[in-house]
């Protein structure tokens, strides 16, 4: 079995040197952001500032990227989170994570600090330090095209340069937006790191991997979800179900409805500002949008941009969406904490709390405020600080949008109550994916398991946040696993009977989906529709089966719980707002009962009740030593 | 394995800006050498050699191949799924998408730019569903 090569930077002395993975860390980590979290573990102090120079900054890849199976560009990013101090991941479709493991190289873990600005570059295995004072100060756009045009690159902005709290960082036009990855990067005067190769990424079963790939690209390509709504709508194309079910934020989080929305939807973008669709590389699914600026053809919104910085901020124009997304990317701001903490200073204003220069009546000063917040200039000093520290300050922490200090995603878990235990519990705070994005399985993918119900939630809320994880450090996009559903689901009417029907087993089948999460070994099978085990088995010569991809995906889980433990972060919970006050005054039943799935959800884990795993939980999982003394436990289970 | 460059090597240079891999360095009226680590074995820098200074790693020289004589990129539309991979790897941007054909289309496939091909055959190794046949084309 062949090893990950990880090169060590140290970006204080300027030594670069391997970081041994042992096959022990191969197996049972796999890579992404599982295999990162424990590093992240193992190679820091516990309490250390995220942006000191003694925080790492882990770009890694998974086995399954770059190998050609669908959409296999991603890439992650782990390092100490900015806004919660929790564990901050951050994963990206950008072409960077190809052309790294196409120059032979795994992962990067980046320690210390630049004197002055630099870049990194990575090829042929090795990689080396070089200034960047000639980009200091660009946009993501200009410093990308600064570079070396063969090679992969991921920059931050201004905003990562100047410490905005939430900065990105871009590779191409996609973004790795959330945990302030950016600013991190920013603290270490890191600029960019640039790689190059053309080598096949390793694989131990070639032939095997081939035919997979052409099976699974084919399911893929002609799943109604994945191989038509995606391509032709984007993400967008969730609209207009969330203001069917209610789940597209208004207003802050505030109200139910925005009428001015009706045509805001991924059909009205289609037809009125859709040039053509994209794709991150390695990916059939192509599901990024592309629209005009007077004459130049710009990147078009994602859901969580259109919904966060639409009609979160009574908007619904999608001109204003597209030019203040432009603006947030060349500048290096993740769009979703952006869109929450300037609805929510919104809020502040209208409730006479603080004057942070915005309201929802003046939409037109947006991009100047957006400048402010990555130069830090003005009030956009403290905008650039986040909701949840604003809310410290001023109050309204109730009405913050935010989950352990980092923003929600567009969606009201009041109308996906699954997804609220999900933002609950999420490792790295308000995140709709690590949160297991059960939104999928109660209004938005083919089924509708009731959304107001806590019913077998706290069972299925774990499965998918550890089918999510598992994914993820596999090095794929989260989307294909979209395609689990065949077309027969999809194609059902909304309102059909089967399709109540199955919807109402799935909120029964708590019970069985438990089982499973207790002892996934029993499912020691491989399924065609889930092909993730077996591609992980023919690219690394390992023995997956799903159960084994599950526990994977437990292990992970618990890594960055215990990272967030040994930080301590305590308690899993939602503003005020989301548990107790009606999404819809008239439905009294929109909120999220948080305490009735809590506990649930922590017995399912095998966590005590204030959320800590338990022994008998880690030595099952084969960490039991980081239960205790994380610190110095490295290499030791 | 890798190729090789001779000493009666010219330092012209046509090798190192012809190699898809960024595999070959030298300063120019040098001899250049080849990282093998780098290498990818498609014989590229020995098309290009004016001089027949590259052998390929079975030690036999080879020969100098005229641009458009070297097999190129033929994607076939139906198989092709617009993931870009063949584009990506690349350096030489001999690959692009299709235009739209109206506003809002989302059908792509993936077009040659033949002026800009060397003829390295990387793109049909990175599509992961063989759309890609390397043929001469006339």
């Amino acid at each position: 079995m062949r090893l990950p090569l990880y090169l060590d930077i140290d970006l204080s002395s300027g030594s670069v040197r391997p970081y041994p993975i042992s096959r022990e860390y191969a197996r049972k980590y796999v890579g992404g952001k599982i295999l990162a979290a424990r590093i992240l573990l193992d190679e820091t102090r516990p309490g250390i500032e995220p942006l000191a120079p003694d925080n790492l900054l882990i770009v890694n890849t998974g086995p399954l990227t770059a190998t050609g199976v669908p959409a296999c560009g991603r890439f992650n990013i782990t390092t100490k989170n900015v806004l919660t101090q929790g564990i901050g991941t951050s994963n990206c479709g950008g072409n960077f994570g190809i052309k790294l493991r196409r120059a032979g190289v795994d992962g990067l873990i980046i320690r210390g600090r630049a004197q002055q600005p630099v870049y990194i570059e990575v090829a042929g295995g090795k990689a080396s330090i070089h200034d960047a004072s000639h980009l200091w100060g660009l946009d993501t756009e200009t410093a990308q095209a600064k570079l070396p045009g063969e090679y992969g690159k991921i920059v931050i902005g201004p905003a990562g340069e100047n410490l905005v709290s939430y900065a990105c960082v871009l590779s191409q036009e996609r973004v790795a937006g959330r945990c302030g990855a950016g600013a991190v990067m920013g603290s270490k005067n890191l600029k960019a790191i640039i790689a190059f190769g053309v080598a096949a990424a390793p694989v131990a079963n070639r032939d095997g991997l081939t035919k997979l790939t052409k099976k699974w690209t084919a399911t893929v390509r002609a799943n109604a979800m994945t191989g038509v709504a995606l391509p032709k709508l984007g993400t967008v194309g969730f609209l207009a179900k969330g203001y069917k079910s209610g789940f597209v934020p208004v207003k802050n989080f505030s109200q139910p409805k925005f009428e001015e929305a009706k045509e805001f939807t991924g059909e009205g973008y289609a037809r009125d500002f859709l040039t053509r669709n994209t794709g991150c590389v390695g990916c059939p699914i192509r599901c990024g949008r592309k629209q005009m600026e007077g004459q130049k053809e710009i990147k078009g919104p994602e859901y969580e941009t259109a919904g966060l910085l639409g009609p979160n901020l009574l908007n619904a124009s999608f001109k204003l969406v597209g030019s203040w997304n432009r603006l947030a990317d060349l500048l290096g701001l993740d769009t979703i904490s952006l869109g929450g903490t300037l609805s929510f200073a919104m809020e502040l204003k209208e409730r006479g709390l603080a004057d942070l220069g915005v309201d929802f009546a003046h939409l037109d000063s947006i991009s100047q405020v957006i400048e402010d917040i990555a130069f830090r200039r003005g009030p956009g000093d403290e905008l650039a600080k986040g909701s949840a520290w604003l809310g410290e300050k001023y109050g309204g922490l109730d009405f913050a949008p935010q989950v352990k200090g980092m923003e929600m995603a567009a969606y009201d878990p009041r109308r996906s109550v699954g997804l609220g235990l999900g933002y609950a519990t999420a490792n790295r705070g308000g995140c709709h994916l690590n949160g297991g994005y059960m939104i999928f399985l109660e209004a938005i993918g083919p089924l509708s398991i009731n959304p107001q119900s806590p019913k077998s939630k706290a069972a299925l809320t774990m499965m998918m946040q550890d089918l999510m994880e598992a994914i993820s450090a596999s090095g794929v996009c989260l989307f294909t696993s979209m395609a689990i559903f065949p077309n027969a689901l999809y194609n059902m009417a909304s309102g059909s009977r089967m399709r109540r029907w199955i919807s109402q087993v799935m909120g029964r089948s708590g019970g069985m989906v438990q089982l499973l999460n207790r002892r996934p070994r029993l499912a020691g099978i491989n399924l065609s529709i889930i092909p993730y085990p077996k591609a992980l088995a023919l690219a690394t010569g390992q023995r997956f089966n799903l159960g084994g991809f599950l526990e994977l995906g437990e292990r992970g889980y618990n890594l960055e719980r215990l990272y967030n433990l040994r930080e301590g972060l305590k308690g899993d919970e939602l503003p005020k707002r989301m548990t107790t006050e009606p999404q819809d005054p008239q439905r009294p039943e929109t909120i999220v009962p948080l305490e009735a799935m809590l506990g649930s959800y922590y017995r399912c884990r095998g966590w005590n009740e204030a959320g800590v795993p338990r022994a008998k939980k880690l030595r099952q999982l084969g960490i039991a030593t980081l239960g205790t003394d994380p610190s110095v436990a490295k290499n030791k289970e | 394995m890798a190729h090789k460059i001779l000493a009666s090597c010219i330092g012209c240079g046509a090798c190192a800006r012809s190699c898809p891999a960024l595999a070959i360095k030298g300063r120019k009226n040098n001899v250049h050498l080849i990282d093998p680590d780098k290498c990818v074995d498609c014989s590229v820098c020995g098309f290009s050699c004016p001089a027949g200074s590259v052998l390929d790693p079975q030690g036999r020289p080879v020969e100098r191949l005229a641009t458009s004589l070297r097999e190129t990129p033929l994607a076939n539309k139906d198989l092709c799924t617009a993931c870009s991979l063949c584009i990506d790897i690349c350096r030489f941007g001999a690959l692009r998408l299709s235009s739209p054909r109206r506003q809002g289309d989302t059908v792509a496939w993936v077009e040659l730019v033949r002026e800009h091909c060397v003829g390295c055959g990387l793109c049909q190794q990175s599509c992961p569903v063989g759309a890609i046949e390397m043929e001469v084309q006339s």
